[in-house]
Order: C-alpha cells, then sequence, then structure tokens
C-alpha cells in the first residue's frame, strides 16, 4: 500500500437548491478543490462520485469541469456514498493504478426515493419478515427518524439519558453552524427551542433530525510519489480506512447504540496505530450525526467515553470546538444538511481545511494542540443493513 | 443560489440560427450558452450564429410508437458557420415522414421554430 494524501478540497453552499443542475451544484466544489490544491487539473487520472439520485451526475460535472475522458465511476452506498467514493479513491491509488483522483459527492435530495436508500413498500415487506422473532423492532414503517427515536428511548431507559441531553447536540451543532457559511441552518438554537420544536418521533423534535439538503463537496487525493515531485505542501495524510457493515437488527446484545460503529471504530483506529485517548490529547473529528441520538451513541461506540456515559460529553463542553475533544466543528449533519452522496466528503473537506488552518475554517478552527489527528464517519442505512465508513488523518506521515 | 445558476437566458435559435458562444481563449463552442467554457474554465465569450446549413451525421426511426403519433425520423447533423470556420453537431428531427429522403452526408437547413429542432433535407 502506498502513502496517500488530500491536498485540496471544495464544498458548495448546501441547502434546497431545486432551480440548479447537478452540474451547477457539483462544479464549483470541483473547481474551488482544484484550486485549493493548487495543481493543473489535467494530473487528474480519474474520479469517484457519490450520489444516490445522481445517474450520470459524476460525468456532466466532469464535462463541465474540464475533466471528461478519465474513468468515472458512480459510488452508490445510502449515506455513506461519499465516504465510499473517497475509500475507492484512496485505494485507487494507494494499489499504485493512479496517482492522482478527485473523490466527489454530489446530491439533490428531490431526485432521492427513500425506495433507494432505505424505505418502499417491496423493503417493507422484506424487511417485516427478517423482523419476526427478533426482539429488535423493525421501526413499524416510521422511517429513519423512528429507528434513532427507539435508540433514544431505550438508551433513556437502560442510562437515565434525559431529553435534555439529546437536545444540547443540537445547541452544540447550531453554534458551530453560525460560523460556517456553507452550512443550511446557520441561526443558533437555545436548548428550549430544541426541545418546544415539533415532534417527530419521541424524544426526537425536528431540529433533532438532519434535514434533506441538495450539496456538493469534492477532495482531491494524490500519492507520496506525486506530491513530493509536484511540491505539494501540506498534505493531510490518511492514515486508515476501515468499513463495516451489520444486518438491520444489529446485535441484540449490545447495548443502545450501533455495535457495527464500534466494530468499525476499533479496526479503523488499530490501523492508524491510536486509541480513542489520543483524539482527547490531539485530535478531532467529524461523525455522522444524522439524528440528536446518533451522535450521542457515537461517543460512546467509539470508545471517547464508557457505554451509557455519551450525556457527560456533551453536557461538560468535552465534543465543543473548544473542548477536550472536538466533534462536528462544521455543524455536522444536523445544520450542514445531508445531501447523501455528497456528506462523506464534506466532513473530510472540513478536517482537510482544520488540518492546514484554512480560511475557510477561520471562525471555527479547531485549536492548534487539536490538529495532530483526525477522524471522520459516516452510517449509511441501505434499509436492510448498516453500512459505515471511516477514516483517520493525520498531519504527518 | 442565483450566483450558480449558470445557464444564460437567451434564445436557443436566431431566426434559423443557432444562437451559441465560443470562447476566446480556447476557441470551444458552447451550446446552449453557459457562463464559463467546459473545456478551459474561461469567462471571456464571443457571440456567435451557427447555420442555417448543415450535412446529417446519422439518424434513425422509432417504430414502436401509438398509432396515431407521427412516423418522426431523428438524428444529428453538423451545423457550419456560414464562413464553414466552425460547426456544433446538434440532434433533431426531419421534416418528412419518408425514410428514403433521409441519407448520411445530405445537406440540411436549419429551420426557424421556438419549441423544436428541426431540419429541412435540401436537394442534391
Amino acid at each position: 500500500m502506498r502513502n496517500v494524501g488530500v491536498i485540496g478540497a471544495g464544498v458548495s453552499p448546501f441547502g434546497r437548491l431545486d432551480a440548479l443542475l447537478y452540474q451547477e451544484i457539483g462544479r464549483p466544489a470541483v473547481n474551488d478543490a482544484i484550486e485549493s490544491a493548487g495543481i493543473d487539473r489535467k494530473l487528474i487520472q480519474s474520479c469517484y462520485y457519490g450520489t444516490c439520485g445522481g445517474v450520470g451526475a459524476g460525468h456532466e460535472i466532469m464535462n463541465e469541469t474540464g475533466l471528461m475522458g478519465i474513468p468515472i465511476t458512480r459510488v452508490v452506498n445510502a449515506c455513506s456514498s461519499g465516504s465510499n467514493a473517497f475509500r475507492m479513491a484512496y485505494m485507487d491509488i494507494a494499489s499504485g493504478m493512479s496517482d492522482c483522483v478527485i473523490a466527489m459527492g454530489v446530491e439533490k435530495m428531490k431526485n432521492v426515493s427513500m425506495a433507494v436508500v432505505g424505505g418502499g413498500t417491496r423493503f417493507q415487506i422484506e424487511a417485516k419478515a427478517y423482523s419476526y422473532g427478533s426482539p429488535v423492532s423493525l421501526w413499524a414503517g416510521g422511517g429513519m427518524p423512528a429507528g434513532f427515536a427507539l435508540m433514544g428511548q431505550a438508551h433513556m431507559k437502560a442510562f437515565g439519558t434525559k431529553r435534555e441531553d439529546f437536545a444540547n447536540i443540537v445547541v452544540k451543532s447550531r453554534k458551530n453552524a453560525s460560523k460556517n457559511p456553507k452550512a443550511e441552518f446557520q441561526t443558533q438554537m437555545t436548548i428550549d427551542e430544541v426541545l418546544n420544536d415539533v415532534m417527530v418521533n419521541d424524544p426526537l423534535t425536528k431540529s433533532q433530525c438532519c434535514p434533506r439538503t441538495d450539496g456538493a463537496a469534492a477532495v482531491i487525493l494524490m500519492s507520496e510519489d506525486y506530491i513530493k515531485d509536484h511540491h505539494i505542501d501540506a498534505p493531510v495524510w490518511i492514515k486508515a480506512s476501515a468499513m463495516g457493515s451489520h444486518f438491520i437488527t444489529g446485535d441484540p446484545s449490545y447495548p443502545p447504540g450501533i455495535s457495527t460503529d464500534a466494530d468499525t471504530s476499533r479496526k479503523v483506529f488499530k490501523i492508524a496505530g491510536v486509541e480513542p485517548k489520543d483524539f482527547y490529547e490531539r485530535g478531532f473529528g467529524e461523525c455522522h450525526d444524522c439524528f440528536s441520538v446518533s451522535e450521542l451513541v457515537h461517543y460512546e461506540d467509539f470508545g471517547f467515553c464508557k457505554k451509557g456515559e455519551g450525556a457527560n460529553m456533551i453536557n461538560d463542553g468535552i465534543v465543543e470546538i473548544d473542548g477536550d475533544l472536538p466533534i462536528n466543528p462544521s455543524g455536522g449533519l444536523l445544520s450542514c444538511g445531508h445531501p447523501l452522496g455528497a456528506t462523506g466528503t464534506r466532513q473530510i473537506a472540513e478536517v482537510f481545511w482544520q488540518m492546514r488552518k484554512d480560511k475557510e475554517v477561520a471562525k471555527r478552527q479547531v485549536p492548534d494542540n487539536h490538529l495532530d489527528i483526525a477522524f471522520t464517519h459516516t452510517l449509511g442505512q441501505p434499509w436492510l443493513g448498516f453500512t459505515n465508513v471511516m477514516h483517520v488523518f493525520s498531519r504527518e506521515l | 443560489m442565483e450566483n450558480l445558476i449558470t445557464r444564460q437566458k437567451v434564445p436557443m435559435l436566431i431566426g434559423n440560427r443557432v444562437n451559441a458562444v465560443k470562447c476566446n481563449i480556447c476557441g470551444n463552442i458552447r451550446f446552449p450558452p453557459r457562463t464559463y467554457c467546459n473545456k478551459c474554465q474561461g469567462t471571456d465569450f464571443s457571440s456567435i450564429l451557427i447555420g442555417p446549413i448543415g450535412e446529417i451525421v446519422t439518424y434513425s426511426t422509432t417504430y414502436k410508437k401509438k398509432p396515431k403519433d407521427k412516423q418522426r425520423i431523428f438524428g444529428i447533423v453538423q451545423l457550419f458557420t456560414e464562413d464553414g470556420n466552425d460547426s456544433i453537431t446538434l440532434s433533431g428531427t426531419f421534416d418528412t415522414e419518408n425514410f428514403d429522403d433521409v441519407k448520411i452526408g445530405k445537406k440540411i437547413e436549419l429551420l426557424p421554430n421556438e419549441k423544436y429542432i428541426v431540419f429541412k433535407i435540401l436537394e442534391d
């Protein structure tokens, strides 16, 4: 395996972009990524792009950015599509096949049917068939919020977690996103506003559910040899990539949370040669906070605290930008929004900018002592399964 | 969001000619016009009218249609500027239902039409 670095990143403004074409959403992200890398676009040899609804969107965007002719591969893996595209770009270079690859994600959510990523009559019938005899309800047709609401209720019962604990995650998310001009929601919220918002699935109010958002994000990856040959300054090195999967029923013996997150985080941290405690001392991360409940259980599943102690992470300010372990300095999915195919690459762009102390994140800059290592995490749910993708990055090779 | 829209609100045809733009940096022709060149990403353009005369590149027709629908023959043509220095390829339908009228290499003329691209087959 060859060493691979991230050398450029670009993100289009996230929001409801119905009036725009895929090419109009994706082109600014690609051009910004190339510009920040400071390379001639002719160096790019391959493209992997994540999207659930954008059939051919990658070809359209590559044609509009002067990159047509290179191999273009569409990656569809629910909410992990973007991070999966990045992983494939990494593998392409690490294997020696390419030296410079673009990983991109783009989504127009009105073109994404939940029948594609989860839900839909046929899938529900299959899911119900699998649920017989299982101790875990298969969400009774309530969709994504229902699943995480069930997890939240179970967490409250098992560990005494309070509604306020979940709501505080949104308060932190909105505070960070108020410094992110590319986030869909940039207004701050109080805990009362979060708790008194429209109830979706108890305990999740509307602002505790990430919005369906349109957007695009792109990152440029390069081999160590090319980085040296082309005199690229301060790449962000990929230390590890790992992926996990589990059937929708999860592991019934696992406490409220996501067992495959725990498995995948152990795997990716081991490959990178780090432990959860290292992030307290010198790291930060972007995780898949599709709902307030999910971010809280991720703290526990990644081993940043004991199971059942996730509430302390948010209530004690540990996961704030100036805390001991900053999580989601961008505002995460709850505030940036969640264009399924673009979320993974958007997270990696945030890590890249933070580690390079880029002007993009000047107002939400993670402190210097936390910029040595970083992780990203997405949790996809292609209905009958979980699929998650994690990466660890470092400023040092 | 408005500043991300790159489509230009201009008529597709002016009379019987295509309303395109030509990049002043690399010479790439864009139709329909955009605010940038997709080859070199430049934004310096000149207007260029292309047509009305062109040449058939390929054609076909669809037989699986509703009985009341016309037998439309469609194809791709290469359309030239009047000085013959520039051209674009353009798809549209031909103003005939007779397959024998259409041949690769035959000359065509673009017809003025606000909704569709329609080509008239010219006599040899």
